[in-house]
């Protein structure tokens, strides 16, 4: 077996623990916020007998720890439970949802990857207006709240220019096939991308900067001027590829947040994907959806991290994945 | 306690495999460290002598475990280091200590000399806060940083490449260890630096001569004639010589010896230009696909034959061992 | 005789701006190097030897700052400290090399060495990536690397730190400078590897017309390859001179000390006894003489006034007052 091969698995067994803790804390955290589904279901003032039947159904009035001991056993086998709301399975409602969200977080990311580490290096690199200028524009980014910033760039771009769509993913009413498809998904991904992107440049930016500055203080630096090679590619080829290091790592703990940001997003753009069902069933007490969404969620940020151990290996060849 | 053998290494080999760099496999290997075996008693003290690139850092630190060996023993005090699981192993760290070739990177840059050295009894002791400064004062008047209120809160980068090697020390020998490698101690320091950090070393050997194992990696054959009784000879990761160095300073059996005492350069430039030395030069020596027979041949100014066809082992002559067929029979 | 200088410093100052003060690193030095010619700079630690290699190179930290004097280049008779840094860059590498003094840090860690000296080749001599390469394994193949093809594909923690030393050296002189300044290039080599890399440096020498300025603290060394000698101390030059004469009559007190406190193997380093006393500190060097606390033969004189660089004969210039 290849060694990459043999560390994944190695990691992904060693994650087995922690996706159970994720399991056991949202699990508790849901069932002891306030709040209880079967009056949504049934109404406020529904009859009691019929919240009896509805909580039965459910699986509601068994202990607490017997809901849990019920529900771990069939997350394990692969069962994540039925929507109380929508009566779909939770697995189907969430997997149909990912790509969406994967879209709109992976696009961010690819944005904020790119304008980040560059703004960042330059800042870096170039020392006095231009440094002040981007670490200012990076500290407002960073302190702005999405749920805000969405919906100024909302009313900025789609309602007053009216150069964006308001919401959603494609266009309705019409059937748009291949290329037109995507320039449409394009389209109605611009501005939610933006926004998700904004305080990630902001903070990539700021990082990058650090690590870059930090790289510049290094000895084998002099050996790299001392060759008297241009100053870009002491800070691009030099400088940066070392500095790449910790920005790496960042972005890995960072993608908890960027999801978060997600759902937020999301709800805003009217973007249909995980975020937007989350919100929902937060709202509606719609337990099941919601354990799944924190399961896929970790398991996702999981993956991020994993990923970034892998590119760790790349970038640093004194580290052996093991 | 009698002197029984501390440290016993057996036939330990080092081979790193080189070419595709992260995630493949390679075909090549550097046989950095190729079968070498000796012991040391307690209150011992051993040289490594060798070429640059022969593998004594690397047999240094498979030896303590830094390196993950390819094959072979090494015993501390009768426990089979290569046997030990990492909990074992990090607990018995304490017992083995490595002063490393390089100072200012085996400190970390952003911590202050106080926080370096408490750190080691922080992760291997109980010791709270307050006993711990006592110690690291204690340390430092101990490696001669004085005062030591002066040191406490500096960062390395304040200090000179000689305090530098003093706080490594110091480190070293916080917990006590049964054995101590000094690979390269003084390479880095100027003269005058260079005689205080010897006497320094000198004197702690001294003080622990009956609990304590000392080895000295070094190239620099006077450093190791100062500082240890015998002295291992290495070269392309294999023992050559190892006997007493006053007597391998005198009259060097193995070719490769007589070579490197007659490179010392001599503080004299009249003798230094004249002089006749040993040619150098000659087919650069490879790792990867090392010559056959006795290693050395391709350089060697009394190759034979056989040289060239199985490697010599090392035999006893007169007060030594020595791999070379000049001396068989 | 002045047209085949090379590189001619006057009354240069170096000093770091530090939270304790000043620190007058290089204070007041003059020298000159001729074509071909090798100038051993020798000191204890701290004398300012790292200081003024840097200040040639212009790649001073940020706190430091040359605060007087000029670097004369020559044939044109650029002065390097009044460069712009374009042009100061059109200097490093190709006109003048550094060769850096620790082996660990000096070297990117994430970029392979073969790449790394192929990389100054391929600027300066607008070369392919292809043919950079393969000069750089040539250039590693003659100073002495096992492997060199194979070393050159590897990352600087996958050599010994002998090896490393050499890939440093190898960076310096790929693109045969005029002038090379080497900062202890020698320490982390086994002396029979040494002798071969002086060897290497000699031929340079000769057939390049290199010139070298060697920084080093191990007059052994200097007797193999220069061909003269400043000794250095607290920042300033306290004696220069030819390398035969310096050894077999040297001046200045601090040159005898530091010849008696060479080790040998016949004497080894513990029972040198070298030069009492420490050097000073360099925010608040002594007044007068700056040896004057260390000097066995300290008289009045000494302690009020500053002896300037004075030449005594020919080839030797001596800043002491028992030779004026
Ligand atoms: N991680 C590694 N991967 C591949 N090869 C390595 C690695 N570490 C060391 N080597 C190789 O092993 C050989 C021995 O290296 P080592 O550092 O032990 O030499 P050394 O005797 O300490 O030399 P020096 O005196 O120059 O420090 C060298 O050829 C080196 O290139
Ligand atoms: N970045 C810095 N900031 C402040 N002081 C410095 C800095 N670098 C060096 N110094 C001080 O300048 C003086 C000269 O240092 P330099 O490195 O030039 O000495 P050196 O002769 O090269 O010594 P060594 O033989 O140890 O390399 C020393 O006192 C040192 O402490
Ligand atoms: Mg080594
Ligand atoms: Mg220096």
């Amino acid at each position: 077996m290849s060694p990459l091969l043999v560390f994944i698995i190695r990691r992904l067994i060693q994650y087995i623990p922690m996706i159970l803790a994720v399991i056991i804390v949202t699990f508790l955290l849901v069932r002891l916020a306030p709040g209880d589904p079967t009056y949504i279901l049934v109404g406020e003032v529904g009859d009691e007998s019929f919240v009896r039947a509805a909580r039965e159904r459910l699986g509601l009035d068994k202990p607490l720890y017997e809901q849990f001991v019920i529900y771990i056993s069939n997350v394990f086998r692969g069962d994540l439970g039925y929507s109380y709301l929508r009566s779909e399975p939770v697995a189907k409602l969430i997997v149909e949802r990912i790509p969406a969200t994967l879209l709109l977080v992976l696009t961010a990311m690819f944005i904020s990857a790119l304008i980040g580490i560059i703004a960042g290096t330059i800042a870096a690199a170039k020392k006095g207006a231009a440094d002040l200028t981007l670490s200012t524009l990076s500290i407002v980014g960073i302190s702005i709240p999405y749920f805000w910033l969405g919906q100024i760039i909302l009313i900025i771009f789609a309602v007053w220019l009216g150069v964006f769509p308001l919401g959603g993913m494609i266009s309705v009413g019409h059937e748009y096939q291949g290329l037109q498809y995507f320039i449409d998904v394009i389209y109605h991904l611009t501005l939610p991308a933006m926004t998700l992107a904004i305080f990630n440049i902001a903070f990539t930016t700021k990082i990058t900067r650090g690590s870059v500055l930090e790289a510049l203080t290094q000895d084998y630096i002099l050996t790299a001027r001392a060759k008297g090679i241009p100053e870009s590619r002491v800070v691009f080829r030099h400088a940066l590829r070392n500095a790449l290091i910790p920005v790496v790592t960042y972005t890995g703990f960072n993608t908890g947040v960027l999801l978060v940001g997600a759902i937020l997003t999301e709800t805003v753009f009217a973007w249909p994907g995980m975020g937007s069902l989350l919100y929902d069933s937060i709202r509606l007490r719609d337990y099941p959806v919601v354990l799944g969404i924190f399961i896929y969620g970790s398991i996702i940020v999981i993956l991020a991290n994993l990923l970034v151990d892998i590119l760790y290996g790349i970038l640093d060849p004194r580290i052996r994945l093991r | 306690m009698g002197t029984h053998p501390l440290l016993k290494v057996e036939n330990v080999k080092k081979y790193f495999p080189v070419g595709r760099a992260v995630f493949g496999r390679s075909k090549q290997y550097v046989k950095a460290v190729d079968d070498v075996s000796f012991t040391i008693d307690v209150g011992g003290s051993l040289g490594i002598v060798g070429e640059s690139g022969s593998g004594k850092t690397t047999l240094a630190k498979v030896i303590l475990r830094l390196l993950e060996p390819t094959s072979g023993k090494v015993y501390l005090d009768g426990v089979d280091l290569f046997s030990l699981n990492n909990k074992e192993l990090r607990k018995l760290r304490p017992k083995m200590q490595m002063i490393f070739q390089d100072p200012m990177a085996s400190l970390n840059p952003r911590r202050k000399i106080m926080h370096i050295i408490g750190q080691v009894f922080k992760t291997h002791t109980s010791i709270g806060d307050v006993e711990i400064r006592e110690r690291v004062v204690d340390l430092l008047e101990k490696v001669g940083l004085t005062p030591p209120e002066l040191f406490l809160d500096r960062y390395p980068h304040e200090l000179s490449g000689g305090q530098r090697q003093r706080v490594c020390i110091a480190r070293a020998i916080a917990l006590n260890p049964k054995l101590l490698i000094a690979d390269e101690p003084v390479s880095a320091l100027d003269v005058s630096v260079r005689g205080q950090i010897v006497k320094l070393l000198l004197e702690i050997y001294e003080k622990h001569i009956d609990e304590i194992a000392y080895i000295v990696i070094s190239h620099d054959i006077a450093l190791i004639k100062s500082l240890c009784k015998d002295t291992l000879v290495m070269y392309l990761g294999r023992v050559v010589e190892k006997g007493e160095v006053r007597r391998i300073i005198e009259e060097p059996l193995h070719p490769y010896s007589q070579m490197l005492i007659s490179s010392i350069p001599v503080p004299d430039p009249e003798i230094a230009r004249n002089r006749k030395r040993i040619p150098i030069g000659g087919e650069i020596p490879s790792l990867i696909n090392p010559p056959k027979g006795c290693y050395f041949h391709p350089r060697c100014p009394y190759v034979m034959d056989r040289c060239r066809e199985k490697t010599p082992s090392l035999i006893n002559v007169d007060d030594r061992l020595v791999s070379c067929y000049l001396y068989s029979e | 005789m002045n047209d085949s200088r090379i590189l001619e410093i006057s009354d240069l100052k170096t000093y770091y701006y530090t939270s304790r003060g000043i620190v007058r690193a290089v204070d007041g030095i003059t020298l000159d190097l001729k074509k071909g010619e090798s100038l051993a700079i020798v000191g204890e630690s701290g004398s300012g030897k790292s200081t003024l290699a840097f200040s040639i190179m212009r790649l001073l930290p940020d706190n430091a700052r040359i605060v007087d004097g000029s670097i004369w280049l020559y044939p044109e008779k650029i002065d390097l400290v009044r460069l712009s840094n374009d042009e100061m860059r059109k200097v490093r590498g190709r006109r003048i090399g550094m060769v850096f003094q620790d082996p660990m840090t000096f070297l990117n860690p994430v970029m392979k060495v073969g790449d790394q000296i192929a990389e100054a080749i391929m600027y300066h001599h607008g070369c392919t990536q292809k043919v950079a390469r393969k000069r750089a394994v040539e250039l590693l193949e003659r100073l002495r690397i096992p492997d060199a093809s194979n070393v050159a594909l590897r990352y600087p923690h996958q050599l010994s730190g002998g090896m490393k030393q050499r890939v440093i050296i190898a960076i310096a002189i790929s693109c045969n400078p005029e002038i090379l300044i080497a900062d202890e290039p020698t320490t982390a080599l086994d002396v029979t590897v040494q002798a071969e890399v002086l060897e290497l440096l000699r031929g340079f020498i000769h057939e390049l017309g290199m010139s070298l300025i060697l920084v080093t603290h191990d007059l052994g060394i200097v007797a193999e390859i220069c061909d003269k000698v400043a000794i250095m101390y607290a920042g300033k030059i306290v004696e220069i001179a030819e390398t035969y004469s310096l050894y077999k009559s040297p001046k200045h007190p601090y040159t005898i000390g530091l010849l008696k406190a060479v080790p040998t193997v016949h004497k080894s380093s513990s029972e040198v006894g070298g030069i009492k006393g420490n050097p000073p500190d360099l925010v608040n060097p002594p007044a007068g003489c700056r040896f004057n606390p260390r000097c066995p033969y300290v008289f009045e004189k000494c302690l009020g006034e500053e002896p300037p660089l004075i030449r005594v004969n020919n080839d030797r210039a001596v800043a002491c007052w028992l030779m004026m």
